[in-house]
């Protein structure tokens, strides 16, 4: 037998839920620096529900902008070189650019400054960010530092309590 | 008494750069250009299948990704002696296009426009002023009292809860700027349209390339499928909308673009006779309305200009052994050959060979190789690229469709055509030419639907597709005009593998170190001679940089004649 409380919502007209895009940032082709684009690589070969996009974003920038209003919600993924060991997972949620850690997509026109345009014009998703703090990413190359590349399923983990809690309001277990 | 400015990176693009100039009574004397990171995507792509280098080279610069997958591509067919469909071609030059008018769009108005508008200014001006000036310089409908009174009201409210954010980096009230209020004010308000209005210019990226902002390409041709009625495929519904945003792209660039740029410079008569750096352009030449290496088709014509003498247009021959070389005596490479060797790109090597200090360092050791960033000439000459290149390389072989656009404007600011090799000219020419190719995105469509109409659907010559069907060994070279100028991919096949690639960007020409004969490259030549009136705040410093699209981010950071710093600001 149903409970009460799942009458109720079975008994509500079908809304279907918010839209959510998961956004990668960074540079492929500088190491740790392309963590936010492996999560998405990651994320493409799951099954993810149907009112979920992923998007590799590259380096970010203005060409991006039209999309990223399109979506009430954003989970972002990108790489900080702050003083955190790496492979360190912080959750944040930003508003303007000042309250961001030095993320690493500054280009002419980076991540920032596009949230920033967003909010100027006035349309602008609510975000959650992922930041990873990573070590290597001045040199050349596709691999990630071991310590990276372990925190990947976290990442994914944090990701779909992150959904979860959007779309139902559950409380996401803490990450250290 | 001599102070040392530097510019240093801040960002992850490859390719950052750092500037370190002497300044002299007000005005600088010399200047070094350092590219502080290693582009060593050559060595990435070793290899790799050529059919797959497009997607890796896509990731090198974060702005122009699909110029480079496109050069990258071209590079492979001409290895193969592939020749595409007419559609892909028109295909290519509407997504090339379009990306080219999205970046000088917003280069001027989110990156450049605040070296010379106030936004500080802008806020105390009237409104109904503001609507007169734009009114008397343009047609555009929404130019009304109201619209300037809203973008006021906008902008405030942002600068007071997001404490400036977004434009933080200004030198508000500094003395060099120069538009009264409403000016400042119509410009403002164009800057948060463009932010629009750039948005749907990028459209057509998405609908041919599938995604963005990293779209698809194909070696033999495009994989957009034409099918007029299949709704998955390019349709009528798709090449309608492609029309649309072309139609909104021209009202843009001709009644806001192009008028802005024109309105602001002609308060800034001094800036047409600063900035203006070597005398010898390179352009490689693109759009072809035929196929790819038709020269006579091109809309963008290819060719050298040599001591700015516009009487003859000089070859440019990408496989000319003594033509096309880099340089690496004041880079941190080595050849095989020795460190003052010029190698054609098709011999060309990526060894490297850092002999620097360990950053973070003060200052330049000036006497030692200094750049990440190889030194390409062209029969030993150093060239500017760009679209005042391709301006200069087109009035010189007589482009009467560039000529007459130029003129027009020319004649508007009162000043002869020798105006252009300046830092305002170089700003200029990137608004005269996003007008351009506006113009010509609807014969590219034309074209196209034209082509469909007949009956002609074909999007991919499969021919050489199989590595089966290709040589044991095989180059060839891929030659675009990129937004930034000249962009050249040359590419060694062997064994069905990349055995050696080399990227002539436009970015190295020019901002490239001194070559073994100590010639400047067009960043270090362009900022001789510049007047600093404030080393506190190198407002001038910036104008100069910002005029050729740097693509990328730097810091300023000045330094005395102590090697104290003195002064730090960001310049993105």
């Amino acid at each position: 037998m149903k409970s009460q409380t799942e009458q109720k919502k079975n008994n509500k007209p079908f809304t279907p839920p918010d839209k959510i895009l998961i956004l990668g940032v960074g540079n492929l082709i500088l190491n740790d620096e392309g963590i936010g684009i492996h999560i998405i690589n990651r994320l493409s070969s799951m099954k993810l529900p149907p009112n979920i996009d992923i998007l590799d974003g590259g380096t970010g920038g203005l060409a991006l902008l039209e999309t990223l209003q399109s979506y009430p919600h954003l989970i972002l993924i990108d790489a900080t070189l702050d003083n955190n060991p790496a492979g360190t997972i912080r959750r944040l949620s930003p508003k303007y650019s000042k309250d961001y850690p030095p993320l690493l997509s500054a280009h002419e026109i980076g991540l920032k400054e596009m949230i920033d345009a967003m909010l100027l014009l006035g349309e602008a998703p609510q975000i959650e960010l992922i930041a990873v703090s990573v070590r290597n990413c001045r040199s050349l190359g596709m691999q990630l530092s071991p310590e990276v590349s372990k925190a990947i399923p976290q990442i994914v983990q944090l990701i779909l309590e992150i959904i979860d809690e959007l779309q139902y309001g559950n409380r996401p277990t803490e990450i250290i | 008494m001599s102070k040392r400015i530097v510019v240093d990176p801040i960002t992850r693009i490859e390719g950052h750069l750092r500037m370190e100039a002497d300044i002299e009574n007000g005005v600088i004397t010399d200047a070094f250009s350092t590219g502080t990171m290693i582009r060593g995507i050559e060595i990435i792509v070793k290899d790799r299948d050529p059919r797959d280098v497009w997607a890796y080279v896509g990731r090198v610069c974060g702005v122009c990704t699909s110029i480079h997958s496109l050069c990258s591509v071209r590079a492979v067919e001409d290895a193969f002696g592939i020749v595409i469909p007419p559609n892909a071609e028109q295909v290519r030059n509407l997504m090339q296009s379009a990306v080219t008018i999205q970046d000088h769009v917003t280069h001027f108005y989110q990156l450049q426009a605040l070296d010379w508008v106030d936004v500080m200014s802008a806020l105390k001006a009237d409104p109904r002023k503001a609507a007169e000036v734009a009114q008397s310089i343009s047609e555009w409908p929404k130019n009304s009292i109201g619209y300037f009174a809203e973008t006021q009201k906008k902008v405030r409210q942002f600068i007071e809860t997001s404490k400036f954010s977004i434009f933080s980096n200004g030198y508000w009230g500094h003395p060099a700027y120069k538009l009264p209020p409403e000016v400042n004010l119509v410009a403002l308000a164009h800057y948060l349209e463009a932010l629009e209005v750039q948005k749907e210019i990028v459209k057509v990226q998405t609908i041919f390339g599938g995604k963005n902002p990293h779209p698809n390409f194909l070696v033999g041709g495009m994989a957009c499928a034409v099918n007029i009625n299949d709704p998955n495929a390019l349709n009528n519904e798709r090449l309608n909308f492609v029309a649309q945003i072309i139609e909104r792209t021209q009202t843009f660039v001709r009644q806001v673009y192009l008028p802005d740029v024109l309105a602001i410079l002609s308060y800034y008569p001094d800036w047409t006779k600063i900035g203006g750096g070597l005398r010898n352009y390179i352009a490689y030449g693109d759009y072809p309305m035929g196929s790819y290496g038709e020269l006579s088709t091109y809309k963008s014509p290819r060719g050298i200009v040599v001591d700015r003498d516009l009487s003859k247009v000089v070859e440019f021959d990408p496989w000319a052994m003594d033509g096309l070389q880099e340089f690496v005596n004041n880079s941190w490479y080595s050849y095989s050959q020795g460190k003052d060797a010029g190698l054609h790109p098709s011999v060309g090597e990526t060894r490297l060979d850092y002999t620097g200090a360990t950053p973070p360092y003060e200052y330049l050791d000036r006497d030692q190789p200094y750049s990440w960033i190889k030194t390409p000439r062209y029969k030993g000459m150093p060239m500017e690229t760009g679209p005042l290149a391709r301006n200069i390389v087109a009035h010189a072989s007589g482009d009467e469709t560039y000529r007459e656009i130029t003129q027009r404007c020319l004649k508007q600011l009162n000043v002869p055509y020798e105006a252009m090799y300046s830092t305002a000219g170089r700003t200029l020419a990137r608004a005269i030419e996003a007008n351009l190719l506006a113009d010509w995105q609807t014969d590219f469509y034309t074209t196209l639907l034209q082509n469909i109409k007949n009956g002609d659907y074909r999007m991919f010559n499969g021919t050489k597709w199989e590595p089966s069907t290709w040589p044991q060994t095989a180059r060839g070279v891929g030659l675009t005009e990129a937004p930034r100028g000249a962009l050249a991919h040359y590419v060694n096949i062997e064994g069905k593998k990349v055995s050696n690639y080399q990227m002539v960007v436009p970015t190295t020409w020019n901002a490239s170190p001194r070559d073994t004969r100590g010639q400047h490259s067009a960043f270090e030549a362009s900022l001789i001679g510049t007047p600093v009136i404030d080393p506190q705040i190198p407002l001038e410093i910036i104008r100069t940089i910002h005029s050729f699209d740097p693509c990328m981010a730097c810091a300023v950071h000045l330094y005395d004649e102590n090697g104290e710093h003195i002064h730090r600001c960001e310049m993105f």
